[in-house]
């Protein structure tokens, strides 16, 4: 088994303090930066790599309807609520949410300054509906019997308690159904056209998640090719530090006990789910790897510098920006590079699949 | 129940920790809260169900997938049981979509003439000229082509983002830290990419996450962080970047997913 030099991951001096914090525990092995033990294996064959996508789902009304909303909650005109003010129904909120059962954290529970909408919802029966008339500032606990149609079919019909904090709050007042700002927003000039927009725009991004879908399935069939028996230490070291840049973070962040914290990652390692994915995540990886090593593909300074760009956009920033900050810190710019050239080697492998879309006509050879 | 956590209120004074807080008590806000966990975890225990194991152990089989579809310790990676996953993933996560807020007759019968005349035709022309075929590069480009050019020239994450938020989203960046917090949430609600985009703006207890849903929600936090230092927001936003791109992640660990001796070299060569 090859060692893989010693590499960090990109730190902060938030991350510095949170690992003076905890000495011990779970979140100080999940914030590791040492190095692990990777197995080394032989690149994967490409040769009739070959995925069926199924077709996508027709668009729906209840899909439609959604959007529709959701655009005209973006709309809306909002009025901060002060400290102390009671919430409303379709207000939008910004919490920090822990759900418990059994006195344990359940797993993937834990969210940050998450901004949502006072609305139901019928996986959660009561828990927006009990916070109308809480107030900004409040934490509350709200308990919530889980339906019996819960999609984690151990948690079905359990009474599951919630500590909400309210952060903060906004009251809307959204548009009417037909006014001109919303029609302007659909680029059209009635509500049917409104809709007809929606649609089509539903349609394309069911196009562009079928393109992801056979990625995926590529992606899939290299992980499976990739032979290498994964060690449970390392899909678990992978699951713990994964747990560690996001749901033990904010555990420590809120003062969560240690031991609390623990059980937290436990439930993390126990989820099936969560250890395919890591697998999966691992296996692609590796095999990706050995790939560039065998076909010697080379990250050029074109792909870094088209990658950068798309970062800085999202960023609002000049590529220069980019490029200074990442010269400050070389693991960032060595995360940067990496994302890069995974991205070329994912592009070698998808040049040389073939894609089948269930129920189109296979296009004419030489077609587009 | 034990008696301790009988009579403990669902709710502390409005305010408290606020208030607290803005007089300088250092960590009230963290210290009210903790208060309201402990008494929910208190309460959860005092009501667990003694015929069912723990938590932790009870949702190990996650959502309505086979045990031998989710992995166990020692299980046999396939194809087959990452896509069975997937899609019971995309199914669960459904169930935690917000109830759409009362909408007139007339919204929903335009919705759903809408839906009837859209576009199974339009998406299956979208696919066609890259059906069964070998995905080349110039036969991506002409799938592309026909659906979704804008949305590769914008950027990664705003590929997670639905059209309509793509053209302000620059703008918006530049906006106030809970204008900001707010767009990018949203652009996640509106994913071009399914289940994904949308798993960063819902909630959903005791459902696996998918990594690139945490790796948006995070990159969007920091971005609306106005303490955040720039290179916080371009790790964050490369991170996420690496997650939703081509639909892979790269693993956490050691950031196996890369030759070593080419990035070094090529990161000591750029930016050192």
């Amino acid at each position: 088994m090859a060692r893989s030099p010693r590499s960090s991951t990109p730190s902060s001096s938030e991350e510095v303090l949170l690992r003076n914090k905890v000495q011990q525990g779970a979140l100080a092995r999940a914030l590791s930066t040492e190095s692990v033990a990777l197995p080394s294996v032989e690149a994967p064959s490409l040769e009739q790599l070959e995925v069926t996508v199924p077709p996508p789902s027709p668009v729906t009304q209840d899909a439609v309807m959604e959007r529709f909303q959701e655009l005209r909650g973006e709309l809306a005109e909002r009025r901060g609520r002060e400290v102390g003010e009671a919430l409303a129904a379709g207000d939008e909120v910004r919490l920090d949410i822990i759900g418990l059962a059994d006195g344990r954290i359940i797993p993937f529970s834990v969210r940050d300054d998450w901004l949502t909408e006072v609305a139901p919802r019928p996986a959660l029966p009561g828990l927006f509906e009990e916070l109308v008339g809480k107030r900004v500032g409040e934490a509350v606990r709200i308990p919530v019997v889980l339906p019996a149609d819960y999609p984690a079919p151990a948690l079905r019909g359990v009474e599951a308690q919630f500590m909400v904090e309210v952060k903060a709050a906004w009251e809307r007042t959204l548009p009417e159904e037909e006014s001109p700002r919303l029609l302007e927003a659909l680029g059209s000039g009635s509500l049917e056209e409104g809709m007809e927009s929606i649609a089509r725009e539903l349609a394309e991004e069911s196009v562009e998640a079928q393109r992801l879908e056979a990625t995926q399935r590529v992606l899939d069939e290299v992980a499976e090719r990739t032979r290498v028996e994964l060690p449970e230490a390392l899909v678990e070291d992978e699951i713990r530090r994964l747990w560690g840049r996001t749901e033990g973070r904010l555990l420590a962040r809120r003062g969560v006990p240690a031991g609390d914290q623990e059980g937290a990652l436990q439930g993390w390692l126990e989820d099936g789910g969560q250890r395919l994915e890591a697998a999966r995540r691992l296996r692609i990886a590796l095999g990706l790897k050995a790939l560039v090593e065998r076909e010697g593909l080379k990250l050029e300074e074109a792909d870094v510098h088209r990658f950068l760009d798309e970062v800085a956009e999202e960023l609002g920033m000049e590529r220069g920006e980019v490029e200074q900050a990442l010269k400050e810190n070389r693991a960032v710019a060595r995360a940067a590079a990496e994302t890069a050239l995974h991205l070329r080697a994912v592009e070698y492998v998808m040049e040389r699949a073939r894609i089948h879309f269930e129920g189109v006509p296979a296009a004419e050879p030489g077609e587009g | 129940m034990p008696a301790a956590v009988a009579n403990i209120s669902t709710r502390t004074p409005a305010g408290l920790g606020v208030a607290l807080n803005r007089v300088g008590v250092a960590g009230s806000v963290g210290a009210t809260a903790i208060s309201v966990y402990e008494a929910a975890r208190d309460i959860s225990a005092a009501r667990a169900n003694p015929n069912q194991s723990t938590v932790s152990q009870a949702v190990a089989s996650g959502l309505s997938v086979p045990r031998n579809v989710a992995a166990t310790a020692g299980a046999v990676f396939t194809a087959h049981n990452a896509r069975v996953y997937r899609d019971a993933h995309r199914a669960a996560q459904s169930a935690f979509r917000a109830a759409a807020p009362q909408a007139s007759q007339r919204a929903m019968s335009a919705a759903a003439r809408a839906a009837a005349s859209t576009s199974v035709d339009a998406l299956q022309q979208g696919l066609r000229t890259g059906a069964s075929r070998p995905i080349s590069r110039a036969a991506t480009r002409a799938v592309e082509t026909a659906v979704d050019t804008a949305v590769r020239n914008q950027g990664v994450l705003r590929q997670t983002m639905g059209t309509t938020a793509r053209n302000t989203a620059r703008a918006v960046l530049r906006n106030t830290a809970d204008d900001v917090a707010r767009a990018a949430t949203r652009t996640a609600v509106r994913s071009g990419a399914g289940a994904m985009g949308r798993a960063a703006a819902r909630f959903a207890p005791g459902v696996n996450v998918a990594v690139a849903a945490m790796d948006v929600g995070i990159a969007a936090s920091t971005l609306a962080n106005p303490e955040a230092s720039t290179t916080a927001k371009v790790t964050s936003v490369i991170t996420a970047a690496g997650s939703i791109a081509a639909a892979t992640n790269i693993p956490v660990v050691s950031q196996v997913g890369a030759a070593v001796s080419v990035v070094s070299s090529f990161v000591g060569g750029l930016f050192g």
